[in-house]
């Protein structure tokens, strides 16, 4: 009892307070601009709260670092730009969305989802850590590679109007991952010499090219042929915040099951927020009723990706704070600003310093809770963006890519990797190619490979015992496998049943 | 005209001379081949401000990350002018780069004229607490003999710290040790702790933060370190007088005027012991330990001499 006390007159002090809104707001906007991802936010506030008390200033990074992953989900949805890798998945139904109309609804539909997945994944941190930290350690390179490899059975779900196209975009996208350093022998790949290539195509101005440069090119294409706003005309936007209650309920249980999930792969260190919002969104259209419409904007592909990559963000405090092994990039850089306050993280944290740890968990819990109102609050406003004229909305999206892309390493090659990816993006679109398939292909790419021989010199030359003793990669193993043969399986069940039924 | 031109030289090297009596006139750049809130950049932003105490303009901090700091070291030594407006951050990949066999790197350690080195923080190994099959540096290496044991290594060859003890542990000891390449040392820590590798080969400010997950057998110093009162080293052992550490500090490219660097010296020496700077730099686990000028070069050059000849490769 004397804990919760402490805690709530840590978390109601003005300090704290101070830092949750700072942390939320100031999360939202630079998630929402292109290239200034999560990772930079936090980097970017880490001096601010060399003056704060630790309490105050880990509440403002952790705030951070949940709002900025939601932020991207706003610019994803309303101008195809995603703001943070995490929201590329939004992009593809989210966009299709507000040129129907209903990018007031979608924001409201992310922002409710984003809330209730941060919500749980703060949830499972407060009550759950420790037994959830020992669960992160049975994860291992095999399994990294058992879960990626999961993940690229997703590609074919996410190929569009044609699956051999998909699939040539994912196999694209696997390729292009391949070039850089050779993590395991360090030998560089298809670098061509070029220095700036041996860490790989940069992830995120890549990603900015295939969304946000080729939408400016098809916008610009649509403005030649005579439009001049997302939507027709500002009648055609609908005033609702979020869907009809009866529209809205159906999409509780993709909420619910993607928080989970997405809890669940951020406690895995090599997954993260990216990898989970596209795992929850391609199983939210395995579960779906109406699989038809993700792709062509669906209320339950926004939820569940947007749910999926916030619960993600709780989950992957649970290593660091449980273990002090930062799972992630933006883990890394939190270790940093814990360790500046002077809290190390580790098993103490639930011990000596409980009280604090306690009080910045429920900042963080907080923290979800206040960005689900502010975005609600200004769900109104920003989903006129749709209905700014595209000649001004072009241009800008541009400056902002460009800007986002060169702040990240302060490197002009990145903007000419970002342009690059616009054009190839643009012609793969024109060309009935969907891009979602080579952006995953290129996340995971390095994941299969890197690991896959990590776990052969695991396994000490005889990966058939190993493989055996790690009950986690078997059960990952049949869920590949079930994500492979399900639909021949599906259709093989309901032959049977409608013959069934015709005899 | 003739005239013209050498007044104009005349008065280019006045000023220039001027330039170096004035230096600093304007804001100083230290350039960190590493991205914003790592160990690195946090280090460098502790050291600008005690050295702009020093020097009376600002020093920004700018990062330039990518290829292991070698995307900004390239355009610091081939492209940037070396005015003494400009210096960087420079750590043991940098002369060792040009050993990587899989991609060596046409720059040397001549390339960098050396100012200070801030931190050295020394190499350990550790076991698990409830390690069975040896309990301490002797028992491990004759365990090793007749077992393969596995180790994480960040990177690999002779560019790794890691990988070059292990290398060390084959050679001179006759271990049978088989690197794990990973990304980093987060990661190395994580195949510790998760039993998935046998022993833990980390720099001592990996392992005093969570001192309940190591168990450390012995440390690659030339004697035992303040961190790690009760950890012998491989001398002490009688077991070898293997050295090993990772070394942060700064350079300059080739062509800065020798007053220039002069002053920088001096002033980065008082900026690397200011208390305010020495303490963050504690909390972060990083031990301070500061060396100019020639010995800076001294050790870099015995840790390269170290190394070149674990892995048998000529200078």
């Amino acid at each position: 009892m004397d804990m919760v006390a402490q805690v709530f007159s840590m978390v109601t002090d003005w300090g704290s307070i101070v830092g949750l809104f700072v942390g939320v707001v100031g999360g939202m906007v630079i998630g929402a601009l292109p290239g200034f991802s999560a990772s930079m936010g936090v980097a970017l506030l880490i001096p601010v709260t060399y003056g704060m008390s630790p309490v105050a200033g880990l509440i403002m990074l952790v705030s951070v670092y949940t709002s900025a992953i939601y932020g991207g989900s706003i610019t994803a949805t309303l101008c195809h730009t995603p703001g943070t890798p995490a929201s590329a998945a939004t992009a593809i139904d989210g966009y299709k969305l507000t040129q129907q109309g209903r990018g007031m609804e979608a924001v409201g539909v992310c922002t409710v989802a984003s809330a209730i997945g941060g919500a749980v994944g703060a949830l499972a941190l407060l009550f759950l850590s420790p037994p959830l930290g020992r669960f992160s350690l049975q994860f291992s390179s095999l399994e990294y590679f058992m879960l990626a490899i999961f993940g690229v059975t997703i590609i074919a779900s996410l190929a569009g109007e044609s699956v051999v196209k998909g699939l040539f975009s994912g196999i694209l996208g696997l390729f292009l991952g391949t070039i850089g350093l050779d993590a395991i022998t360090g030998a560089p790949r298809f670098t061509f010499g070029s220095i700036q290539l041996e860490d790989g195509i940069q992830f995120v101005p890549a990603l900015i090219g295939m969304f946000s440069i080729s939408q400016v090119m098809i916008i610009a294409e649509d403005i030649y042929k005579g439009r001049s706003t997302i939507i027709a005309d500002e009648a055609e936007m609908q005033g609702r915040i979020l869907p009809p209650w009866n529209e809205f309920k159906t999409l509780l249980p993709t909420i619910a099951r993607s928080s989970v999930v997405g809890t669940i792969i951020g406690i895995i260190p090599a997954a993260g927020a990216g990898v989970s919002s596209w795992v929850c969104y391609s199983m939210g259209k395995k579960f779906s009723k109406h699989p038809e419409l993700f792709g062509n904007g669906s209320f339950e592909g926004v939820a569940s990706s947007e749910s999926g990559n916030n619960a993600a963000t709780g989950g992957a405090l649970v290593p660091l704070i449980t273990l002090g092994l930062p799972g992630s990039a933006v883990a890394a850089i939190l270790l940093g600003g814990m360790l500046m306050h002077g809290l190390v993280p580790g098993a103490s944290m639930f011990t000596e310093k409980a009280a604090v740890t306690y009080t910045i968990i429920v900042g963080f819990l907080l923290a979800n809770i206040l960005m689900g109102i502010i975005g609600l609050l200004i769900a109104r406003y920003v989903a006129h963006v749709s209905t700014i004229p595209m000649g001004i909305l072009g241009p800008v999206v541009v400056a902002l890519s460009t800007i986002g892309t060169y702040a990240i390493r302060n490197n002009m090659f990145d903007v000419y990797v970002m342009l690059g990816f616009g054009a190839l993006g643009y012609l793969l679109r024109k060309t009935g190619f969907a891009t979602a398939p080579l952006v995953l292909g290129m996340v995971l790419g390095e994941i299969v490979e890197n690991n896959w021989r990590r776990a052969l010199i695991l396994s000490r030359g005889n990966m058939f015992n190993y493989f055996l003793n790690r009950p986690i990669s078997l059960v990952l193993l049949v869920l590949v496998v079930l994500s492979v043969f399900s639909p021949i399986l599906m259709n093989y069940v309901n032959k049977k049943s409608r013959e069934g039924a015709k005899s | 005209m003739k005239k013209f031109l050498c007044a104009i030289l005349v008065v280019s090297c006045l000023v220039s001379g001027a330039f170096a009596a004035d230096w600093p006139t304007k804001p100083i750049t230290l350039i960190c081949g590493y991205g914003a809130g790592g160990s690195s950049d946090l280090g460098c932003r502790y050291l600008a401000a005690a050295l702009e105490k020093q020097l009376g303009v600002p020093v920004v901090v700018e990062n330039r990350p990518g290829s292991g700091s070698w995307v900004a070291w390239n355009r610091f030594l081939h492209n940037t002018p070396a005015d003494g407006y400009t210096f960087a951050l420079v750590n043991l990949s940098a002369i060792f780069g040009h050993y990587d066999e899989s991609n060596p790197r046409k720059e040397t350690i001549d390339d960098f004229v050396l100012l200070a080195n801030q931190a050295i923080d020394y190499q350990v190994i550790a076991i698990r607490p409830d390690e069975t099959r040896f309990t301490d540096y002797k028992s491990l290496l004759e365990y090793a003999k007749t077992h393969e044991l596995l180790v994480a290594a960040a990177s690999t060859g002779i560019t790794s710290g890691e990988a070059s003890v292990a290398k060390m542990m084959e050679k001179v000891h006759g271990a049978k040790v088989v690197v794990v390449p990973v990304s980093g040392a987060s990661e190395t820590n994580t195949m510790f702790i998760s039993g998935n590798v046998d022993f833990l080969i980390a720099n001592v400010g990996d392992v005093i933060l969570n001192p309940e997950n190591y168990k450390n057998v012995v440390v690659f110093a030339p004697k035992r370190v303040a961190q790690l009162p009760d950890v012998p080293t491989e001398v002490e052992l009688g077991l070898g007088n293997y050295l090993s550490f990772s070394a942060r500090g700064y350079a300059y490219m080739k062509g800065v005027a020798p007053e220039i660097v002069e002053k920088m010296t001096a002033a980065l020496s008082a900026a690397i012991v200011d208390p305010e700077c020495v303490e963050n730099m504690n909390k972060m686990g990083v031990n301070v330990e500061l060396y100019s000028g020639k010995e800076y070069s001294d050790l870099l050059h015995s840790q390269l001499k170290q190394r070149l000849d674990t892995w048998d490769v000529k200078e």
